[in-house]
This record gives structure tokens, sequence and C-alpha cells, in this order.
């Protein structure tokens, strides 16, 4: 692929949005886009942005994960869209699956060898 | 000496009612002198004698006493028989003395007073009547108007006249003015009573009905008798309607006989009634709805006395209620036993003035009473340990919310930026060895974080320092902890039971807070001691305080007592404005009764009890 791998990341935490900035910055081929702490922010960005991977967590207050990655899905369908979460991935809602994202993984997974997985067969990992 | 006054009333209604015959029998005037004689003694000795019973029955209302000295009145009347001119004239002016008299006792049946404006005002206004445009005439007329049922053929001419001619004004405008304003006072009143009685209880009604039946003829005869006098003085039907309204009066007596009779009755068969019946209810919801049909009265309400709650009074149910002081519609009567306040009966106004007959059903009802006292008592705790465990529950719910959202928010979160940390370290020191074991020194501290929360979590579940050391050790670390002065003393406390030990701690933990957050204090002291009985803890502070009435509600002063409620202990608080607070608690320890732990009354609830 041409130039880094643009990084939208989309979690409520702040803590967790700054040690994912780290982590993309320090994966070789991955570039941190922007944090944003808001589901309505992200879909606000994400046509002047144009992430090439969008990384959400599941449990946000006002708008879920689960929608903000149907949304970014159905607008934007050739672009990755993988749904992070603290709790087990086996305990989720089925629209988890349903929603269209590429992949869900446990936010303590987060490193730059799962970077790279994601990207590599355009999603694989804990596939829905 | 109770017996004298009505012995002199009746011995003067004697007398009077002797001259009365005396006179009526040697009036040369009248036509009809046994006639005369005997309507004499009616009008005097029935209203005295009514009066006379209605005052031996009642004695503490007026009602009685002044109907007799109406029955009197009507004895100076009865001169109006004579032919003697002072005498008569004498007669002539009582008649109408005793009208305002009589009107006095239908507006303030049945107690003898006015109560109300419109009574009082009515009154005013016969008063009024009587004054300017009776009296003064009595100055001024040659001839008293005529004919009057004592003398029909010649009546004596006035002898009070100062003036040597009758102004044309008298019989021309004062006569027929004052006739019209009489018949209005009369109507006027008659509304009145129409009023009360429509919006009388049952009971009342029955004790007005007879009443109102003999004001009605008083009004109708007087009003036909005044208007034929005054339009066509010689037609024969003038002293028949003279005779008729005369005979009104006494008939009004009978009229309030019936009614106090009726009244009396009615007390009776109640009482009987509620004395059979009340040892068969044993519910309080019962005994109630039995009280309230005994006296008329839907609204009543029964309310039980109940020493060492807050708030005293209590209904059947055994919730707290408040009686109503200074309300114009609801009366209070108390019922006091052998131990003292027991009951209190709430009652509509129609009822105000019995205190007699309420006295005596809550007499008939007292033992029930008490029985059914013990009953609400036992409700009202039931109640109150009910909803102190709905408490305790809830606040359990919200604890273990609150950790699951600690600990997810805190230290989960903490850990998961962690692992992340350590997977960047290892990928950075296989490429660049120093750089990545910088990163890992980090995290090691980082890992200190997680412990700290996690170790303050802990804490706040029970403190490994309570468990392991107990009250005193536990409530000192808490004291250095606290950003203010707090200092810590125990005597002869050891260790005991778990939900003791954690009750008192969290309890002391709670009041801690509360003076560092509210108070404004700059010390605290905490003391324990267990010299017993039972063990007690009591956190004073210098702050603010807080104080007015009653004992101050707060969500952490209720946790706090339901706390110490679930172990069998009690809470007390005192504090007032500038004096700071203290929170001491007790909570029996193995081997004492559990039963009863006094908490002393705050000064506001001694402020409720003054009645």
């Amino acid at each position: 692929m041409q130039g880094n791998v643009r990084v939208l990341t989309v979690d409520d935490h702040l803590p967790f949005l700054r040690v994912a900035h780290e982590v993309i910055e320090a994966t070789p081929g991955f570039e941190p886009a922007r944090e944003v702490s808001s589901g309505a922010e992200a879909l606000a960005l994400a046509d002047t942005l144009d992430p090439d991977l969008t990384l959400i967590d599941v449990n946000m207050p006002e708008m879920s994960g689960i929608e903000v990655a149907r949304r970014l899905k159905q607008a934007r369908p050739a672009k990755l869209v993988v749904l992070i979460s603290s709790t087990d991935p086996g305990e989720l809602p089925p629209s988890v699956r349903t929603c269209g994202a590429d992949a869900v993984v446990r936010k303590q997974d987060l490193g730059p060898a799962l970077l790279r997985r994601l990207v590599r067969a355009g999603g694989p990992g804990e596939n829905p | 000496m109770r017996l004298a006054p009505r012995f002199a009333v009746g011995l003067a209604a004697a007398v009077l009612s002797a001259t009365a015959v005396a006179v009526s029998l040697s009036n040369p005037a009248s036509s009809e002198p046994a006639l005369a004689a005997i309507f004499s003694v009616a009008l005097i000795a029935i209203p005295a004698a009514v009066g006379i019973y209605a005052w031996a029955r009642n004695p503490e209302i007026p009602f009685g006493k002044m109907l007799a000295a109406t029955g009197l009145l009507w004895g100076l009347a009865s001169f109006a028989g004579s032919g003697n001119p002072e005498l008569y004239s004498l007669g002539r002016i009582s008649h109408w003395i005793a009208e305002i008299a009589l009107l006095y006792l239908f507006l303030s049946y049945p107690t003898g007073r006015l109560e109300r404006r419109p009574e009082r005002a009515v009154f005013a206004a016969a008063a009024l009547l009587v004054a300017i445009l009776y009296l003064p005439t009595a100055l001024v007329v040659e001839r008293y108007p005529s004919p009057i049922p004592w003398c029909d053929g010649g009546c004596p001419p006035n002898a009070f006249a100062v003036t040597g001619s009758e102004p044309g004004l008298i019989d021309g405008a004062v006569i027929p003015v004052r006739s019209l304003l009489t018949t209005l006072v009369w109507l006027s009143a008659l509304g009145i009573l129409a009023l009360r009685l429509r919006q009388a209880t049952p009971l009342m009604r029955r004790t007005l009905l007879p009443v109102l039946g003999a004001a009605v003829l008083r009004l109708g005869s007087i009003t036909a008798y005044l208007l034929l006098r005054d339009l066509s003085p010689g037609a024969g039907s003038v002293e028949a309607l003279g005779w008729l309204a005369m005979l009104s009066i006494p008939i009004m007596a009978l009229g309030f006989l019936l009614g106090l009779l009726d009244w009396r009755l009615y007390e009776a068969s109640a009482l009987q009634r509620l004395t059979v019946e009340a040892a068969a209810k044993g519910e309080p919801r019962e005994l109630r709805a039995l009280i309230a049909e005994a006296l008329g009265d839907p609204s009543l309400e029964l309310c039980y006395w109940i020493p060492g709650t807050p708030g005293a009074w209590h209904d059947a149910d055994g919730r707290r209620v408040e009686l109503p002081e200074d309300d114009p519609e609801r009366c209070v009567f108390a019922i006091t036993g052998g131990n003292g306040r027991a009951a209190a009966i709430v009652h509509d106004n129609a009822l105000r003035g019995h205190d007699a007959f309420i006295g005596a059903v809550g007499a008939a009802v007292l033992s029930t009473l008490e029985n059914q006292r013990l009953t609400t008592a036992l409700r009202a705790s039931l109640r109150d340990a009910e909803e102190s465990r709905a408490r305790i529950a809830a606040a359990a719910d919200e604890e273990r919310e609150r950790i699951e959202r600690d600990l997810h928010d805190g230290a989960q979160q903490q850990l998961v930026t962690l692992r992340i940390n350590l997977e960047l370290a290892a990928e950075l020191i296989s490429e660049n060895g120093g750089v990545g074991a910088r990163r890992l020194r980090g995290l090691g501290s980082e890992v200190d974080g997680v412990l700290d929360e996690i170790r303050a979590l802990a804490r706040g579940i029970y403190p490994p320092l309570l468990a392991d050391s107990g009250l005193e050790e536990a409530l000192r670390a808490a004291a250095l902890r606290a950003p203010l002065r707090a200092s810590v003393s125990a005597t002869d406390v050891g260790r005991y039971p778990r939900k003791v030990e954690s009750a008192i701690y969290f309890c002391c933990l709670e009041a801690l807070q509360n003076a560092t957050k509210h108070a404004r204090a700059r010390s605290i002291s905490i003391n324990l001691s267990d010299v017993g009985p039972g063990l007690q803890f009591e956190v004073c502070d210098d702050g603010v305080g807080f104080g007015g009435n009653g004992t101050p509600t707060g969500s952490g002063l209720t946790h706090m007592r339901d706390r110490l409620a679930a172990v069998g202990g009690a809470l007390e608080i005192c504090s007032a404005p500038g004096k700071g607070t203290a929170i001491r608690g007790r909570v029996p320890v193995a081997g004492e009764s559990v039963a009863l732990i006094q908490v002393r009354p705050s000064r506001g609830e001694a402020a409720a009890s003054r009645w």
C-alpha cells in the first residue's frame, strides 16, 4: 500500500487514547491520524480525515460503538473498521457480528503485532 | 352550693307565676282573665323549667341559665296584664327586651354562645333595632300598640311618656318600619338556622329540627299578628293571632327541651352501644369506624400515643400522624388512661363543646384502646424495620454498583493500558534494548499505581487493618488519613463480631466525612468505650453544628441509623448551631439483651409533647 496506514481511534477513555497513539506511532507503516472520544466526532471527521483503519470502543456513553461502526462501514465500505472491547468478546451482544465491522478485538491485545495482522488480510483476528 | 342558684331561680319563677296569675285575674280590661292567667304561667314556668333542666344537665354551657333568665323576664312582661299604668308600661317594655333574649337563645342554641359572625350580626341588628326604634318610643307614645292578648279591651296609658303629645311620625312611620324590620330579623335568624341544618352532621340535625319547627311557628304568628294589628286593629282575628304568637314562646321552649332530650337519648344509646361493642373490635380500624358511627362523624380520626418514638402519634396502621393544632375545623380530644396519655380523638367542629360526651366515649373504649395501642406500636415498629431493611438492601446494591464502577473505570482500565505498554516495551527491547529497559521501569511505577487503587478499593469494602487489628487501630489509621486534626481514644475496647466492628467503623467514618465536608470543623475526636451497656462510640467535632427543630435527616445519617439498627444498636445526635456536633451510637455485645436500647429524645421531640 502507498504511504502509512492512517488510523483513527475512538474511545471515551483518555488514557487509552494516549497509549493507542503511542502504539500506532511506534509501529512502522502506521501513523495516528486522530484520537477522538465520541462516536459523533468520529462520524463528523470520517470524510475529511479519510482514515484507512478506525478503531472503535464498543462501550461508549452517547452513541454505541456498534452503531458508529455500522455507519462508517456503510459510508465507506472499503476502509477497515475494527471494534475494540474491554469486556470479554464472548459477552458482547450479537449485533457486534452483524453490524459490518471487520473484526472485534480485546483492548488489551492492542500492539504492533495486532495492527499488522489486522491490515494484512483485511481483518483476521477474532473474526466475527 | 350548686343547688342553691337553681333553686333560687325556680323559686323566683314560681313567685312570678303566682304574681302573674293574680295580675291577670284582677285585670278589669281583659275579656278572658282565666285564659290570660294560664298563658302567663306557661310563658314563665315552661321556659324557666326547661332552662333549669338544661342548666343542671350541662352546667358548663350558658344556654340553660339564659333560658331560665328569659323565663323570669317573661314574668316581668306579664305585668302587661295589669290595670296599673306603671306596671303595665313596665310590662310592655319588658316584652321588647324579652324578644331580644328569645332571639339570642334561638341563635345560640345549643351552647348558649354566639359562635359565628352571621349569628352575631343578626343579634346585633336586633339589639340595635330595639335600642333605636322601640325603647325611645316608650318616652313619647301615649298608648302602646294594641290590642294585645292581655288587654284587648282598654289598655292603660303609657306611664313613662315625657312629652305631652305623641308625634304623628310614630304611628305613621316608626311603628310600621319597626314591625317590618322585626320580621326581617326573625327571617334572617331562620335562614341561619336552615343553613346550619344543611351543614350539620346527621346527629346535629336531630337536635336542631324541633327548634326550627318552633321558630317557623313563631315567625309566622308574630308576622301575621304585627301585620294585621298595624293594618286593621279592629279585626277579630288579631286577638287570636296575638294568643298564638304568645303561645309560640312556650312552644319554642318545649322545642329546646325536645332537642336536649333527644340529644341525651342519643348519648345514652351511643354509649351503651360503644360499651357493648368496643370490646369485640380487635382491629383499630374497626374501633375507629365504631366510634365515628357512634358520634355521627364520618371524618373522625383515632390516633394512638406510642411513647419513645419520634413524633409519637400514630394512626391505626402504625404510620406517624400529626395532630392538627389551631385548626378551626377540627377539634382534638385527648383520652387519658391509667398510664397517662393513651389516644386522641380528632373530630369535627360540630361536636365542639360536648366534651363530657366525648370523654365518656373515651372512657367506654379505654381498655380496648390500650390493647390496640400495643398492636399499633408493634405495627409501627414492624413498619420501621421493613423500611430500614429496604434501605439497607438498596444501599448494599448501590455499594456493589459503585465497586463495579470503580473497578471498571479505575483498576481495570489501568491494567489494560499497562498490558498494552508491556507489549510495546517488548517490541522496543527487541529493536533497541536501552529504550525498552527504560520503558519497563516506567511501567513498574504504573503497576504501583494500580496496586494503590486496588488497595483503596479493598479498604472501602472491608479494611484489612480492621480485620487484623480491630476498631481502635483501624480508626487511628482513618484519623491519620483525614485532612483535619483527628484523635482516637479507646477504653476497654477489644475484638467483636465482624458485623459489629464493620457497622461501628463505617459509622465513625461517615461521621468523620460529614464533619470534614459539611461542618467546617477544625478538630475531631473519636472515642470508643466498652464500659457498658453495649459498645459505645462517639464522634465529636467543633464545627458549625446543625440544629433548630427536631432530629436532622439526611441520607448519610439515615444510613448510619440503619447500619446500627441492623446489629441491634441505636444512634443519637446532639448538635446545636455554633456548638459543634456529637454523634453517639451504642451496640449491644454478646451477653447483653438485644432489646430496646433506648435513645434519649432530642429537644425537638420534647417540644412536640407539650399537651
